[in-house]
């Protein structure tokens, strides 16, 4: 029984610490960023999905429009704006495993490693799915307008990911980066 | 006879297809399906008579495109409302009438081919639900006013 106990407590400080660590991850659009790294990622096919195109696929403004209309043509909107929504996150999960399992294959090569940014990129990484399976739930439940902001934080990480990636392909040897570039075969279809 | 010297300038025959072309043009639907008509459906090539004259073919190609991607970018990020109302304008503007209009675009879904051939899988499929859901409001829109209109048709004069 106190084992139990204990246990439950600390999976409780558990999600307390991941929920603090989720609040503060920025959901708003991230800060300037190199631009031969972002080439870099674009060369390797690592291009995520547009956040406005989000935005816009779980507008308000939108649904407020249509709430006007008969009950079919809102739920007609619904399920499409659902169907759209689970393709876009399909997309940025894409993007997101892609970019960190490149970013685990150059981080092999480096002579330096900081253990206090490995271990942020990883509590990042797990934050990312699970926010992602939830707002994928949200959205599947409800609607993607009632996961507006789910949805914002889940491409706040993705990009906090990408940066980090971005952040390593800087710091990286020319001649290693040289060496990976062709190796590295990103999947050509987004499953 | 000398061979014509054409301009190699991208951006001013962008500008050039604006000024000339697409400023007459009613609404932004109406210009995405005008630039996708100048493209060949077996190549994926665009051409333009009056573009050609003055630049060469792969000039007036890449400015097509360009735009044609500008032009299907701006309906991708309007309001829906917004994307109701260019629908609404083009079908008024056709030459058939808007219930025809509804009808064809319902069935054989031309809405299909006039997007950018290099457009990603999310953009495709947001503007073609997009389409689908204006449909579907301006259908109901005729339907509303036309027992309305047989109403009127009916009193005395």
């Amino acid at each position: 029984m106190t084992t139990v106990l204990f246990l439950a407590a600390g999976f409780c400080l558990l999600l307390l610490v991941l929920y603090l660590f989720l609040l503060s991850v920025p959901s708003t659009e991230h800060s300037a960023r190199p631009a031969q790294a972002e080439e870099t990622l674009r060369t390797l096919s690592f291009e995520f999905p547009s956040r406005l195109l989000g935005e816009r696929i779980c507008s308000r403004q939108d649904l407020d429009f249509v709430a006007t209309e008969s009950h079919d043509l809102q739920q007609k909107f619904l399920r499409e704006r659902k169907t759209v929504m689970f393709l876009w996150l399909q997309d940025v999960r894409h993007s997101v495993v892609q970019v960190v399992d490149f970013y685990r294959a150059a981080v092999r090569t480096s002579a330096s490693v900081n253990p206090v940014v490995e271990i942020r990129l990883a509590a990042n990484y797990v934050a990312f799915l699970l926010l992602w399976e939830i707002a994928r739930g949200l959205v599947w439940i409800q609607n993607p307008v009632a996961a507006q902001r789910i949805i914002s934080r889940v491409f706040g990480i993705a990009d906090q990911l990408s940066l980090a990636t971005e952040g390593l392909i800087i710091a990286l040897d020319p001649s290693v980066l040289a060496r990976m570039k062709p190796t590295w075969q990103a999947p050509s279809q987004k499953g | 006879m000398p061979d014509r010297v054409r301009r190699l300038d991208v951006a001013e025959a962008m500008e050039d297809l604006q000024e000339r072309t697409l400023a007459g043009l009613p609404c932004e639907l109406a210009k995405l399906v005008y630039l996708a008509s100048t493209r060949d459906y077996n190549s994926g090539l665009y051409y333009h008579d009056g573009l050609s004259f003055q630049y060469t073919s792969e000039v007036a190609d890449a400015a097509l495109h360009s735009i044609h991607k500008e032009v299907f970018q701006k309906l991708l990020f309007i309001p829906l409302e917004n994307f109701v109302g260019n629908l609404e304008i083009f079908f008024c503007t056709s030459h058939s009438h808007s219930t025809a209009v509804l009808d064809v675009w319902k069935k054989l879904e031309p809405y299909r081919v006039v997007i950018p051939q290099d457009s990603d899988a999310v953009s495709r499929e947001f503007f073609f639900s997009n389409v689908r859901i204006a449909l579907a409001i301006l259908e109901r829109r005729q339907a509303k006013s036309a027992p309305q209109n047989q109403q009127s048709a009916l009193l005395p004069q």
